[in-house]
């Protein structure tokens, strides 16, 4: 074979190879979603309103039902994406900010489950729930109301 | 209301179960904290009121446990206690820091009942939570002008509302003190209030918060050292606090200054800023601290200090501090000394006017 035709067909493959790794790749970096329960009437919230409510300051639904939070594990890498991309905060300043609302009576520290699957069998389980979780695990258990990256 | 058995048991419970936070069924709630750690000075006078720490390592001026009971009665109606082991005193006192009940009777507004913390500063509410703030202790020009007085019994309402771009809140309270012990140096003072009221607001908008804060007290103070020897005497005192917190991106900022006016006491005010940078895990900070005052020297407490720490996140429930303090008393005042130690030399002096203290902590929620 002409090695001009041979050195073209090698580059061609190799770029080939990349591009569909680079696409896999991408594909395999999926969103991280905010979900409520099925039932619950609210079908959007804007990022400003996400960052109210996992921050504490939001406690209540806009039509008046009371907000149960549920979050990730502490050593989930999810949660310190999730509070990163909400917040742009660190997970040491949320932690110090929990921290300060749980012991001063403020708040009731919310339920801390281990990954995206337990957090939406959670939600089956509490009506006025909100969490987050890998969207890859999105199923029709529980509703997306705002997507974040 | 000394609680040890009940903390013992609260205790015992919680490292049973040996998770984060335990949830007994969905209506109860067991939280805790500890903070650990030891602390010296190169000052042979006892520094920095209640801890009293001196030119040898003390263990357990910084030391406080907390247990926290939060249960939740119905959808509008919650009942939180908070028992505090306090290690800085010798007899290792336990109290029930909180013990309230709390009604939402809006989305907007709540009100509580029973044994309620004080909120007359920015970190009141936490006060005792290494956790929950960057130093090792919260700055003593500001934090020490109610002289460890963090609790009273009686209401507090809560009103909060979107104003503008933020969020704006206002907590009016009223209620008494009955035989609260308050440590000054080898004399132990007891406060009983014939009137205590106040109020806290805070507006938090984008990242930006400022809150001001007022409380009038009017009490008996029995043991009070005077010019005839220790009694009983009648004082008031206001306090009027501003405080602003900024967090944008990396940095926090928190400033706070505090004013107190009072018949006996005197009037003096108290002030520190902070500055922190988080990288990952660490939070670096900077705080300088001014306390100055008018009038009679001997019980005035004008001091500055500067303090450089770290706080360093180890995991989402543990972090570790350390701080290098640097104090100093002004105005021939005993400054955040406990005593006031005259130089023989210099009469009107005091024998060793400055302080270097270092400070290691370890802060743990679980």
């Amino acid at each position: 074979m002409n090695p001009f035709v041979l050195a073209t067909r090698s580059l061609v493959g190799v770029v080939a190879t990349a591009a569909f790794c680079l696409s896999v790749s991408q594909a395999a970096v999926s969103d991280i979603v905010v979900v409520v329960n099925k039932d619950n009437p609210i079908t959007s919230i804007s990022q400003k309103e996400g960052k109210k409510i996992f921050l504490g300051v939001s406690r209540h639904f806009q039509h008046g039902a009371k907000i149960d939070l549920v979050d990730q594990n502490g050593s989930s890498e999810l949660r310190g994406e999730f509070y990163s991309l909400i917040a742009e905060k660190t997970v040491s300043q949320i932690n110090s900010r929990w921290a300060g609302l749980i012991f001063s009576g403020e708040a009731i520290p919310p339920d801390q489950v281990d990954n995206s699957a337990e957090v939406i069998k959670w939600l089956e389980d509490h009506p006025n729930g909100i969490g987050y979780i890998d969207s890859a695990f999105i199923d029709d258990r529980v509703k997306t109301i705002l997507t974040l990256r | 209301m000394h609680t040890k058995s009940l903390i013992a048991l609260a205790c015992s419970g919680a490292f049973a179960f040996a998770s984060p936070s335990i949830s007994a069924d969905d209506s109860v709630n067991i939280s805790g904290f500890l903070t650990t750690g030891v602390s010296i000075s190169d000052n042979e006078i006892p520094y920095l009121s209640n801890r009293g720490i001196i030119d040898e390592p003390n263990f357990h001026s910084e030391s406080v446990l907390g247990i926290q009971l939060d249960s939740t009665i119905d959808d509008k109606t919650r009942v939180s206690t908070q028992l505090i082991a306090n290690f800085s005193s010798d007899n290792f006192d336990t109290n029930a820091e909180w013990l309230f009940v709390e009604r939402n009777i809006s989305t907007r507004f709540r009100v509580r009942a029973g044994r309620l913390r004080l909120p007359v500063y920015a970190a009141s509410r936490y006060v005792y939570v290494g956790a929950a703030y960057p130093w090792v202790r919260p700055p003593e020009e500001v934090y020490a002008q109610m002289a460890g007085i963090t609790r009273f019994n009686g209401l507090d309402a809560n009103w909060q509302t979107e104003l503008g771009p933020g969020t704006f809140s206002i907590q009016p309270y009223a209620g008494s003190i009955t035989g609260e012990e308050i440590a000054a140096g080898p004399i132990t003072i007891k406060l009983n209030t014939e009137s205590l009221f106040g109020v806290a607001t805070k507006y938090a908008w984008e990242g930006i918060a400022v809150q001001a804060m007022f409380i009038k007290i009017d009490a008996n103070l029995d043991n009070f050292p005077t010019e005839t020897g220790l009694r009983q005497v009648s004082i008031n005192a206001e306090i009027a606090t501003l405080a602003l917190e900024v967090e944008q991106g990396n940095f926090d900022l928190r400033t706070e200054w505090a004013s107190r006016d009072s018949d006996r006491l005197g009037n003096s005010w108290g002030w520190y800023g902070t500055v922190a940078y988080h990288h990952n895990e660490f939070t670096p900070y900077l705080t300088l601290g001014l306390r100055d005052s008018e009038g009679d020297t001997s019980i005035a407490r004008d001091s500055e200090s500067a303090a450089l720490g770290l706080r360093w996140d180890l995991g989402p429930k543990i972090a570790l501090k350390s701080e290098l303090h640097y104090g100093k008393a002004k105005s021939s005042s005993k400054g955040l000394f406990n005593e006031y130690i005259e130089d023989p030399d210099q009469p009107g002096q005091l024998a060793d006017d400055d302080v270097l203290l270092a400070s290691f902590t370890v802060n743990v929620l679980f």
